[in-house]
């Protein structure tokens, strides 16, 4: 049976007004498209908010004033708005990108890097499985083309009888963009299934 | 132009009519199981009693219907086995508010505050993770609806995330948490979705990850395990038919490419000929 909850009406209105793009662009899919851009940002300003409140006022109800110090800071961020302070803008996102790379780098290093590295030096290209030696061959074989790919050290890495490990390392990464191209398209339709079972099972009641 | 619209206008059809086809209709396709969401599956069946483990739902509203099958199976699981669930959002602010929607279909039977609690979404980033993870209670004071976290019988004895059994990241970014957690809590799982599968499967195959879910493939596959279809099982007869089209249509681009080459070698054969 036909859903009568307004909130379900108004999903499936909307779902269908931005599905309309696929046949024409309308004013249909430009309300919805504006709709959700202003819903989006006021999300922003809703998490913003709370942000202040949880970092800052909270703080500050228990007695905490050290938390008047990413107060200072986040003001700072606002004088970009004049051209006389806007260099006291600067110290609030030095700290951000400092603090940021910091954390990054810290725990980078070794998930990113080490543990991959040592993993791949530590695959098996010899078992009994041979199937399991194949796929061990080709990716260490890929991995270790696809980073030779990126050496920029001298063009002769690439080009001559050098150049063959070049190639290999383009097609090991085309291959990698071919499966997550794939990927994106799996996503994309698991989206589609998404909608459509929410237009027929609660908007229209049919199956589910 | 016109011509070329209209071809995709014929194929989205072609696509929506596939994928909703088997939502009215089932087709019961069968899903063979990997043994990577087997491996999940037996991590979560094999905690110790009274477990508690850490979901970080950091996707958004469009990723849903995604990544939201495996969210419901695997919590639900966690639950039937009588561990329970904590939850938090640090990356969109919008996985914290789905939640309520997953606990619609995953808590039957559970009470709020004992078996699991959402704790909402944690503004910080990258920063936050790390304040998080080295202590719970500093960096959030109260949960998703505003309770105290004091008041949370669950959250009596969780302090870091050290405290937690199992690290199950639905993330659009699972190296962020992963790089700031592993050190602490090495038993973690990535839940990436559909289309972040391949970026992040090196973390299993490094043995980073303990276990891994390919999104709404993931999701469905641990309904068949948990023996409860659900909205995977029933997306993925679609999603098989719509691969079938784009498999058809790859191959009939590619013939209308060869076949365009060939035609275009066998003219200029022809006018080279006196």
């Amino acid at each position: 049976m036909i859903s009568t909850d307004v909130g379900t009406w108004i999903a499936a209105l909307i779902t269908l007004f931005a599905i309309s793009y696929v046949f024409k662009e309308s004013h249909l899919y430009r309300f919805v498209e504006h709709t959700m851009i202003g819903t989006a940002a006021a999300n922003l300003v809703v998490l913003a908010v709370g942000s202040v409140q949880t970092i800052v006022v909270n703080p500050l109800t228990k007695a905490n004033y050290l938390a008047v110090i990413p107060l200072v800071f986040g003001l700072l961020i606002f004088a970009r708005a004049t051209k006389r302070y806007s260099w006291l803008s600067r110290w609030p996102f030095a700290i951000i990108v400092g603090v940021g790379t910091g954390l990054a780098i810290r725990g980078m290093i070794y998930a990113q890097v080490v543990s991959q590295v040592a993993a791949t030096a530590s695959l098996p290209l010899i078992s009994a499985d041979p199937v399991l030696s194949l796929q061990n061959i080709l990716a260490f074989v890929f991995v270790l083309t696809s980073v030779y790919y990126f050496l920029m050290m001298t063009p002769r890495a690439h080009t001559g009888r050098l150049g063959i490990i070049s190639r290999i390392g383009r097609w090991s990464i085309m291959v990698f963009l071919g499966a997550k191209f794939a990927a994106s398209v799996a996503f994309r339709i698991a989206l589609l299934a998404g909608r459509l079972q929410f237009l027929l099972w609660q908007w229209l009641g049919l199956g589910g | 132009m016109e011509k070329v619209r209209n071809v995709g206008v014929m194929i989205f059809v072609a696509l929506a009519v596939l994928t909703a086809y088997p939502l009215l209709w089932p087709l019961g396709l069968p899903i063979p199981v990997d043994p990577m969401t087997r491996q999940v599956y037996n991590i979560v069946d094999q905690l110790p009693a009274n477990s508690i483990v850490l979901q970080t739902y950091d996707f958004v509203t469009g990723q849903y219907s995604d990544i939201a099958p495996a969210c419901i199976a695997t919590l639900t699981h966690i639950l039937e086995k009588g561990n329970k669930a904590v939850i938090v959002d640090f990356q969109s602010g919008q996985g914290a508010l789905l939640a309520s929607k997953i606990f619609e279909k995953a808590t039957q039977g559970k009470t709020y505050g004992v078996d699991y609690v959402n704790l909402g979404y944690v503004p910080g980033g990258e920063s936050a993770m790390v304040a998080f993870g080295t202590d719970i209670k500093k960096t959030i004071s109260k949960d998703f609806s505003g309770t105290p976290i004091d008041n949370l019988p669950l959250m009596k004895n969780v302090n870091t995330v050290k405290d937690f059994a199992l690290i199950m990241l639905f993330s659009e970014n699972i190296n962020i948490e992963l790089r700031q957690w592993i050190s602490s809590n090495p038993k973690i799982v990535g839940v990436p979705n559909t289309m972040g599968a391949p970026t992040f499967i090196p973390y299993y195959t490094s043995g980073q990850l303990k276990g891994f879910l390919q999104g709404l493939r993931g999701g469905a596959e641990y309904e068949q395990l948990l023996k409860k279809p659900g909205l995977g099982a029933a997306t993925m007869d679609g999603l098989s038919l719509a691969h079938l089209l784009i498999l058809g249509l790859i191959v009939v681009g590619n013939v209308s490419i060869v076949g365009g080459i060939v035609k275009n070698a066998l003219s200029k054969n022809k006018e080279g000929k006196p």
